[in-house]
């Protein structure tokens, strides 16, 4: 599990040009959409879309389904670990 | 209504953003013309910088400058002239989606694709509700913006316009558009040139900009237009791409006894080049003189008052004029 | 400012119809053009529904008279059909004028060429002839024998209104007298797949303004209206008595929820016109179908016209798809044939309307009433908001 983790996180930097966070600098709570975390915003969720199904085999059609899943990287490891292929 | 131009600026392969005409220039070993890449992080956040490509950090950097020198918050308008708008983030996209098949290519290239992404940006980061224009016509792109702009303004619709013209080159794009034409003799650039019109009085008045699709530019008709003979012209900033075109070898006999200056050369070949030389036009009316290394013949101006810029690729051509006030 | 610009010849051509009278044949008759995908390649060719010009390339350069169709993109084939249309009406009505030109408007250009060609192990290099947004407008330009002034708009799906809007000053200033203002936009794979990566497509019919509506069905077409100055025009069809773009300044690609930039360009187009909201009889809305546009149009209707107070409206896009560029070149065609034949459309696949904004478009053919003022919505990516209004 924590390796997922910090692989997801690397996968958030390089997708979404994170240019200035290190992996260490995400805590596996950190909202992600809030501009307390990471401050990402809804074209960065279509991206998180893609790289579910990329990366995991995750098929997630509605976007708005997203929302509970994409609160942190935390949430993000526990759907991945739930339903990947 | 007359016209003026209340700030401008410039990116170019030359040291021009936030500065004047440079005292000297150089010529590039490249391929093509990289332009110097500002600081980026001065007028863009590092959040919406993350996403932006090239043609958009330059666009945005370049308005925010013009917006800052003329002290506007808004404008009344966002005009903005591309020919190839953004282009990296197409081919990024068109690659990822032909290399793997139409299977899952990432929505931002997409999103970032559309020409109108540059103004849109710019109405984004200054919550600006106002018209907002994007002309994508080759290489009057900037020309046919700029005319909006003008009759925008006599229109009254407008008192003060941001408009200006941007376009990237990349390695990819360079092995796509290295056997057109138009650059047969002059290596491919990038660059923006953006301004603010203002109907405000300042020194650099805008006195017209023409479209013309002919074999050949009637100089003498054209600024027949402007009240103006060619003897009447102090300065002509003529693009002078090395090739053989008809335009600029008329120019170049016509206007042989003033100060010819020429950019091309040193700026590269682009659709919106031309926004390049306008600044130029500018500059070298508000500083009234020219740095030696621009000037093609050596004529020195004696006394500036016309400034004609020229832009020709094959059939196409513009001019556009400035008058010191 | 707008005072004095007339409508004197206008072409189309899009899933519904190569010409003006089919499409207008196909509005009243509830046909749409909305069907499986038949020309464009893709890998996505069972999961989607498009509206496709159903012409070949070379069926399209044949009706043109062209020796070939390799010569020219989709894009560009598409747009000569529909200014061809439009020009010949215009020199009909009004004999040839000295100055015309072309304004032009597409998001992806000659896309269609470099999407078959691109990275592919070819010496063909044609497309980079093709691929920019002004080479279509340019041919256009030269074979109508329009090339005094031409120019492409491109600011995503509101580009034919801003064209529109050029077009007009154009004639103001006298830089031209007659200019054929539209746009045009081919299928493909570019765009369906971008569409799709945004998850906004329907891969049934589309519901525009529907509660139940899923998203929009990719399309193409060309649209163009030929535009002169009252004073010199003998006849004409309608005038053109305001138009206005505003921008929503909110998102990249999404509409604000409260409609600022929609609800900005219907007030000042009314404005310009000089018309009460009472006197426009007909809306064409943008209604592409996605939940996000959908709402935030309704939203901005209610706010100009008044809760219940909404005139007649649809979104003909539920017959056509959605043809980007195309969309307000043909749907201003399809407003000045509301006025010319005092017709209104219906919005098809509409069951319940969506909650909260207490919106129902028509459902069935209007005939007899009086059409007299239409306003024609087109919005884009950017938050570019576009409004014309056309009058009798």
């Amino acid at each position: 599990m924590s390796e997922l983790k910090e692989e997801l996180k690397a996968k958030l930097i390089e997708q979404l040009n994170l240019e200035d966070f290190e992996v260490s600098d995400i805590d596996d709570n950190d909202p992600l959409f809030d501009d307390e975390g990471l401050a990402l915003d809804s074209i960065d969720a279509l991206e998180i879309i893609v790289l579910l199904e990329k990366e995991y085999g995750i098929k997630l059609d509605d976007p708005k389904k997203g929302k509970d899943i994409m609160q942190s990287v935390q949430t993000l490891a526990d759907f991945i670990e739930k339903n990947r292929k | 209504m007359d016209i003026y131009i209340k700030s401008s600026d410039s990116i170019s392969a030359q040291l021009s953003f936030e500065s004047g005409l440079p005292s000297t220039h150089e010529t590039t070993e490249e391929a093509f013309y990289n332009c110097i890449k500002p600081e980026y992080k001065k007028y863009i956040s590092p959040k919406l910088l993350r996403r932006m490509s090239p043609i958009i950090r330059n666009g945005v950097a370049c308005s925010l400058s013009v917006l800052n020198k003329a002290n506007l918050e808004q404008p009344d308008a966002i005009i903005v002239g591309t020919a190839l708008g953004c282009l990296r983030d197409t081919t990024s996209f068109l690659t990822q989606l032909i290399e793997e098949n139409e299977e899952l290519p990432n929505p931002t290239y997409f999103i970032q694709s559309t020409h109108n992404t540059i103004a849109g940006q710019i109405a984004l980061l200054l919550t600006c509700h106002s018209y907002n224009f994007t002309f994508s016509q080759m290489h009057n792109s900037f020309e046919t913006a700029l005319l909006d702009a003008q009759m925008l303004m006599l229109d009254e619709k407008a008192n003060n316009v941001l408009v200006g013209g941007v376009d990237e080159m990349s390695e990819n794009t360079f092995n796509l558009i290295k056997d057109l034409d138009c650059y047969k003799n002059t290596k491919p650039g990038e660059g923006a040139g953006f301004f603010i019109l203002s109907s405000e009085e300042s020194p650099v008045k805008l006195e017209g900009v023409k479209i013309i699709n002919e074999p050949a530019i009637d100089f003498e008709k054209e600024l027949q237009q402007f009240g103006l003979t060619p003897e009447d012209v102090d300065v002509v900033i003529g693009g002078d791409n090395f090739a053989d075109d008809k335009a600029y070898t008329d120019a170049n006999n016509l206007f042989g006894n003033i100060s010819y200056v020429w950019y091309k050369p040193f700026m590269g070949e682009f659709g919106t080049v031309s926004a390049i030389a306008l600044w130029m036009a500018t500059k070298v009316i508000e500083e009234k003189e020219i740095p030696d290394c621009w000037i093609k013949n050596g004529v020195k101006p004696d006394g500036i008052a016309n400034v004609l810029v020229i832009n020709s690729v094959g059939n196409e051509h513009s001019l556009m004029l400035l008058k010191a006030k | 400012m707008s005072k004095g610009i007339v409508v004197t010849g206008f072409g189309v051509i899009c899933s519904i119809g190569t010409n003006a009278d089919e499409c207008l044949d196909s509005l009243l008759n509830k046909r749409s053009g909305i069907d499986r995908i038949k020309y464009l390649k893709t890998v996505h060719k069972d999961s989607f529904k498009l509206g496709e010009v159903k012409m070949s390339n070379q069926e399209l350069a044949d009706q043109l008279g062209l020796p070939s169709s390799d010569l020219h993109s989709r894009t560009t084939l598409l747009a000569m059909v529909a200014a061809k249309e439009a020009i010949t009406m215009a020199k009909h009505l009004n004999g040839v004028k000295d100055k015309t030109g072309v304004v032009s408007s597409t998001t992806v250009g000659g896309m269609d060429v470099t999407e078959n060609k691109y990275l592919k192990e070819t010496t063909d290099y044609s497309y980079l002839y093709t691929h920019s947004c002004g080479d279509s407008t340019k041919k256009v330009a030269e074979y109508i024998d329009a090339t005094t002034y031409y120019t492409t708009l491109n600011t995503a799906c509101s580009s034919g209104t801003n064209a529109l809007i050029h077009g007009a000053r154009l004639l103001k200033h006298g830089i031209l007298d007659r200019v054929v203002v539209g746009g045009v936009d081919a299928l493909t794979m570019f765009t369906l797949n971008g569409f799709n990566s945004l998850k906004i497509l329907d891969t049934d019919y589309c519901k525009p303004f529907d509660a139940a509506r899923k998203g929009l069905n990719l399309a193409e077409g060309a649209g163009y209206v030929v535009l002169e100055r009252e004073s010199e025009a003998t006849k004409s069809f309608c005038k053109v008595s305001g138009f206005a773009n505003a921008n929503d300044a909110h998102h990249q690609t999404a509409s604000s929820p409260d409609g600022k930039g929609a609800y900005l360009s219907m007030t000042e187009a009314l404005e310009m016109s000089e018309l009460k909201t009472e006197d426009i009889d007909y809306i064409n809305v943008h209604g592409t179908g996605t939940d996000n546009n959908d709402f935030s149009e309704g939203t901005a209707l209610n706010r100009v016209f008044g809760k219940g107070n909404v005139p007649s409206f649809s979104s003909t896009k539920s017959y056509t798809g959605h043809t980007l560029a195309g969309a307000a070149g043909i749907e201003s065609v399809f407003s000045v044939l509301a006025i010319v034949n005092n017709v209104m459309y219906p919005n098809l696949n509409f069951k319940t309307p969506i909650e909260d904004l207490d919106l129902v478009p028509l459902t069935e053919v209007v005939k007899d009433k009086e059409v007299k003022n239409v306003l024609s919505n087109s919005f884009g990516f950017g938050g570019n908001n576009s409004t014309v209004i056309f009058s009798e």
